[in-house]
């Protein structure tokens, strides 16, 4: 850690200090922070192959989010009590379908888990 | 003729430049539209490349400025022309003014946490079993059945992990106090980087912030923190030509 002095620039104005870093776990957040910067896109390639594979990995993010919006809703019935064990197991199946279709269509265009979501700034995260 | 942009204020003055080099070892130097004044240097170029020397370079520039006083960085690789920065300046010099008021005086403090989000998952799903046991025993047990179930117990996982971010969250504000002018925070319950925070510290505070900021560090042995900082104030200000 290194402090400067600098010049005073106008009266009442303290001198600031030079940026410090201060962790004891510098390890993991190295491995964190690269982890979250590498699963940002350095920049978009406008081909025609990429493309194909951006507008994929939207639509996908879209789908995935009311997917899980789908299953949120159907446990929260099924907790209610306002389904029957058939409607239940009707639901579940289906569901799980959805599931195996979107793990799927993920193959298909080299997409992970983890991918499939937007960052969508200050409000955090789509999913 | 295109300009590499660093950051803006009404309170820069040419000598803050002096001796500094840029990007592409261009000098920066002030253009004055209606008393803001912006750090630019001449680019060639379309883009600017994402390296390590560029980013150094803009760093430099902006960290320089910020001895002396706060101003309005622009993101890394800001490109414009001299006409489009003039536009730019007058259709929101209101704007700008009064984010500049906002940050004056004051400097950005980050703060980083890092929990073992699968042990508080984990935790909450033990005491969950008894619970879930009792619910599943009146319940039909086919594939689809099961596999709401599953859901079912994956979503209380992640209600507690989103309760237990947003009550670290909320210590950390209430720990930081007055002593954080402002502040801009993104929770992350499912991920081990939970909290993602800056805080806007007025610089005759910052010894204030930092004390409270050990203290709380202190407190919270579980968890592990990142904190950075005098930064200039990127996470207040939201400047793109």
């Amino acid at each position: 850690m290194v402090r400067s002095t600098l010049k005073k620039p106008s009266p009442g104005t303290p001198v600031p200090v030079e940026p410090e870093i201060d962790t004891a776990y510098t390890e993991e957040f190295v491995q964190e922070l690269r982890r979250v910067s590498e699963a940002l896109p350095p920049r978009i390639n406008v081909d025609a192959e990429s493309v194909e594979q951006g507008l994929a990995k939207l639509v996908l993010t879209l789908i995935e989010f009311i997917r899980k919006l789908l299953e949120k809703q159907a446990v929260r019935r099924m907790e209610g009590g306002s389904l029957s064990p058939e409607e239940i197991e009707a639901l579940g199946l289906a569901l799980m379908k959805l599931e195996e279709k979107m793990q799927e269509l993920k193959a298909q265009f080299g997409l992970a888990d983890e991918e499939l979501n937007l960052d969508l700034g200050p409000v955090g995260r789509l999913i | 003729m295109t300009l590499y942009a660093y950051c803006l204020s009404d309170e820069l003055a040419g000598e803050m430049l002096e001796g500094l080099e840029g990007l592409e070892g261009e000098r920066p130097r002030l253009l004055e539209f209606g008393g803001i004044h912006v750090a630019v240097s001449r680019f060639e170029g379309e883009r600017v490349a994402v390296e390590r020397e560029n980013v150094f370079a803009h760093e430099r520039v902006v960290q320089a400025i910020l001895r002396h006083t706060t101003p309005l960085p622009f993101r890394f690789g800001t490109l414009v022309t001299d006409d489009r920065l003039k536009e730019y300046l007058e259709a929101n010099r209101a704007s700008l003014m009064k984010s500049l008021a906002h940050v004056r005086d004051s400097i950005e403090m980050s703060v980083k946490i890092i929990w073992d989000a699968e042990a508080i998952k984990g935790l909450g799903l033990t005491a969950e079993n008894a619970d879930s046991r009792k619910q599943e025993e009146g319940q039909p047990s086919g594939k689809g059945a099961a596999y709401l179930a599953a859901r079912r117990k994956e979503m209380l996982g992640d209600e507690l992990l989103k309760e237990r971010a947003g009550r670290i969250a909320d210590w950390l504000a209430e720990s930081v106090g007055d002593a954080a002018l402002d502040s801009n925070v993104q929770v992350q319950p499912s991920e081990s980087l939970v909290i993602r925070a800056a805080h806007l510290v007025r610089r005759e505070r910052l010894d204030d912030y930092r004390q409270r900021l050990e203290g709380a560090k202190i407190a919270r042995p579980d968890l592990r923190f990142l904190t950075s900082g005098p930064w200039p104030p990127y996470s207040f200000s939201n400047i793109n030509p």
